[in-house]
């Protein structure tokens, strides 16, 4: 009877949700669904084909996927982490309130090392254990531009540790980011939430845009329904200035400051953590169009956080990158080098520390790839290597071959091999833990890199003007993974397991109206590891992911939208299947005054998405929000 | 929950979201049409052009005259323009779109959209308009370069807009200082 009930409330609401834009659809139709817009949002627009994919994208030769702010928030996603449901093939796992297991085909289990997280350039990688603390990742939402996700290696380009995947968060620039923005809500789960920013211009050719944010969240549930005291604040603040130089040359400097509590149970106990930060980045290059020129940047980040438990990691990274591009006939070239500077200063607990505390790491790197025109607009071949130095497994190489056709604007075929690998991080190398007679692990300091040899082959097609398929298939052949090895008393970390891990992604796009654009996608993943590897990739991940949203506009004040999420179990840490639903609606009252009501998970009180311990619910929740952009 | 009832009641889930939405789609599909992005953003810029303008009161025939929004050459706007301008109002006025050639009285327009087609003869539609009340704006950024007051231009995926300050100045109409700081600036020797 209760499943009766359950599948019938679904289907009303299912019913609703997807069915009402078709509705409205008679009225909207005359209309323009654009001139509600604001000239900033009109300058902000990208202007796509009619199935909604960027034309510049289309023929791009990777597995790309773009979330773009809009998509963001229609979706009703407040972090960047969470926005990362909305790429097939990602899995977002959350693991508490503030913590999240993300990984890209596979391995999002342990630490979720084999992916890069850029924002605005800025890598976001901590070599502790060469992964990305998410709770300290975020942005204005307002002025996020894109995140751009590519599906498997990119090392090529980016470097080390972009193994399975590169996340790239771009913010607008300011000269799209004028004027006042006022936002803030509050909800069950999002307690309380605010933001403000504004944006000028100074002279005829500097724009700037300063701006500040802060978050309450609520903790989350445990499985046993005990209150997992893992609720969390933070407060940021940052600016961006963005000068068109007279000399053709575009200048950014940008940078941001953030300081938040962070909620745990330590030993059944309520404990705050601490993290802060703050970063300033300067780029200066030649504008984005030009045929030939350069671009130098540099950034210096520091990250500061004592974890409930006592544990101590402060880091402070210096980074400067040179890139030249040539666009000839035939050839595209482009090369760079660059230097990294990290250094840090670890505080363990008792039976936790790092041997030696405090260590810095240079890594210099180089590289160069060229796209060669074999036939004029239809076939490509692009060859490339990362050639980079690293104090901890010293000289890698990491070269890449990708091969292309778009035999017309509606078809781009690619195939790719790559050979990227993941540098060992301090966990790897210093980590000791001692629990005196029953346990005892130290890291190995002679580690190799992980290293992963990627066969990849993608189709995207646009069928119609309406509907445009994506497909994107994979084999990566691990080696030399992180094992575990010796007996429980002299525990370490040798290079003896590796992998293999097959899969492939689908994703469409259907545009039946302006107004209305349905979003389907499925993922598939396999992973069989000979010996079990650190990161458990058969573990971490679901083998089935499938999502489907639906984007709305009712006239031109009411947008309707939701999103279902499907993860298939994960045998491994006992989590079951689940379906989480989304949904919201936005009302225009006046011109710039903006009401949202956002429900997440709606389908259930509460589901575990990844094993951990203790194990906390994703909970049912709703908020309410209000813009104000005047 | 046992597993067998989770997998059943996901399925069920799954299947009745998936039927209702191909099924929507299906009947709705019958009726799609095709429209121009590209048209609708340009068509949405021209409906802010006005908003942000001012123009002296010498130039409407009384309070309630409509705004007059010429279209001279072959513009790739066609009827989206209508569309949008359709019962909008503006400085609550109602809006008329309307096709000219260089022939007509062009002062008599409050917006003046110049298509690509008009490229040679721009200077004489600029000299027409010499002093007028009337806000010209270029289909393509050199336009602005060439004496419009505004171009729009499709740069790599978006559309941005130029202005002329010059051009700006010697007319009779008063732009918002927004538009301006937004505007990606020109002087007569272009960019």
């Amino acid at each position: 009877m209760e499943q009766h009930n359950l599948s019938w409330s679904r289907l009303t609401a299912c019913v609703t949700l997807f069915l009402t834009p078709f509705v409205s659809y008679a009225d909207d139709h005359i209309g323009n669904a654009y001139a509600g817009l604001s000239l900033e949002e009109l300058m902000a627009t990208r202007v796509t084909s009619v199935a909604g994919v960027e034309e510049s994208l289309f023929d791009t030769p990777a597995a790309l996927t773009v979330v773009t702010r809009e998509d963001m928030l229609r979706a009703g996603h407040r972090s960047i982490p969470e926005a990362l449901r909305l790429v097939p093939g990602t899995f977002v796992g959350r693991d508490d309130s503030n913590t999240w297991s993300i990984g890209t085909r596979g391995f999002s289990g342990g630490f979720g090392n084999k992916q890069l997280v850029l924002i605005d350039g800025r890598t976001t990688y901590d070599l502790l254990f060469s992964g990305t603390f998410w709770d300290v990742q975020d942005v204005m939402l307002e002025d996020l531009d894109r995140i751009e996700v590519v599906r498997g290696p990119g090392a090529t380009l980016w470097g080390a540790n972009a193994v399975n995947g590169v996340i790239n968060i771009t913010t607008r620039d300011a000269q799209q980011t004028q004027g006042l923005y006022v936002g803030g809500g509050s909800g069950s789960y999002e307690r309380l939430f605010g933001e403000f920013r504004y944006g000028g211009r100074a002279g005829d050719s500097t724009w700037y845009r300063i701006w500040s944010k802060h978050f309450e969240r609520d903790e989350y549930d445990l499985f046993n329904g005990a209150p997992g005291r893992d609720d969390w604040r933070m407060t940021r603040s940052g600016f961006r200035v963005d000068q068109e130089r007279r000399d053709g040359l575009h200048l950014t400097v940008q940078g941001d400051v953030y300081d938040g509590d962070i909620g745990e149970l330590v030993n059944g106990v309520e404990a705050d953590g601490e993290a802060s930060g703050h970063n300033i980045l300067a780029r200066l290059g030649s504008g984005e169009h030009a045929s030939q020129g350069w671009t130098l940047q540099s950034y210096y980040d520091h990250t500061d956080r004592i974890t409930a438990g006592g544990f101590v990691i402060e880091r402070d990274t210096f980074d400067i990158d040179f890139r030249r591009f040539h666009d000839g006939e035939k050839h595209n070239v482009i090369w760079g080098f660059g230097y990294r500077y990290t250094d840090d200063m670890t505080a363990g607990t008792t039976g936790l520390i790092f041997s030696p505390s405090s260590r810095s790491a240079e890594t210099l790197s180089g590289f160069i790839q060229d796209t060669i025109t074999l036939q004029d607009d239809s076939l490509f071949l692009m060859l490339g290597s990362k050639f980079e130095h690293n104090d901890f497994s010293g000289f890698e190489m990491q070269p890449s071959v990708r091969l292309w056709h778009t035999p017309d604007e509606r078809r781009t075929t690619w195939a790719a091999i790559s050979r990227p690998v993941r540098t060992p991080s301090r966990t790897d190398e210093d980590l000791a833990i001692e629990i005196p007679g029953l346990f005892s692990f130290s890291g190995n300091p002679n580690l190799d890199a992980e290293e992963l040899l990627a066969y990849e082959f993608g189709h995207r097609r646009q069928l119609t003007d309406e509907l445009t398929v994506d497909f994107a298939a994979f084999y990566n052949d691990y080696d030399r993974l992180l094992a575990t090895a010796g007996p429980q008393t002299a525990l370490t970390f040798d290079n003896s397991a590796s992998a293999g891990a097959a899969g492939f992604e689908l994703a469409t796009l259907w545009r039946p109206f302006s107004n209305w654009q349905l979003k389907a996608s499925y993922s598939y993943l396999n992973v069989a590891d000979d010996n079990e590897p650190v990161d458990e990739p058969d573990g971490g991940s679901p083998q089935h992911l499938a999502q489907l949203g639906s984007f709305s506009n009712l006239g031109e004040r009411l947008r309707i939208d939701a999103v279902a999420y499907y993860a298939s179990e994960i045998e491994a840490d006992n989590i079951d299947a689940y379906v989480r639903l989304d949904a919201g609606i936005t009302w225009q009252a006046f011109d710039g005054i903006e009401l949202r009501l956002r429900g997440q998970n709606l389908l259930d009180p509460g589901h575990p998405e990844v094993g951990g311990n203790p194990l906390a619910e994703v909970p049912r929740a709703v908020y309410l929000e209000l813009r104000l952009q005047p | 929950m046992k597993p067998r009832l989770a997998i059943s009641r996901l399925l069920a889930g799954l299947s009745a979201i998936l039927t209702c939405v191909v099924l929507t789609a299906s009947v709705v599909h019958a009726a799609d049409a095709q429209e121009s992005t590209v048209a609708k953003i340009k068509s949405a810029y021209l409906l802010n052009f006005l908003r942000f303008t001012d123009w002296p009161s010498w130039s409407f025939d009384d309070q309630t005259s409509a705004l007059r929004v010429c279209v001279i050459g072959t513009d790739s706007l066609g009827g989206i323009l209508d569309q949008t301008m359709d019962d909008e109002l503006v400085h609550g006025r109602p809006i008329d779109v309307l096709r000219v050639t260089v022939d007509d009285p062009l002062q008599h327009c409050h917006l003046l959209y110049i298509a690509a087609s008009e490229e040679s003869r721009l200077n004489d539609i600029v000299s027409k308009l010499n002093g007028s009340s009337t806000l010209t704006v270029g289909e393509t950024a050199g336009f602005a370069s060439d004496g419009a007051m505004l171009a729009l231009n499709r740069e790599d995926d978006r559309i941005i807009f130029y202005a002329n300050r010059d051009a700006i100045r010697a007319g009779q109409v008063r732009l918002s200082s927004k538009i301006l700081q937004l505007a990606k600036m020109v002087d007569r020797r272009g960019r």
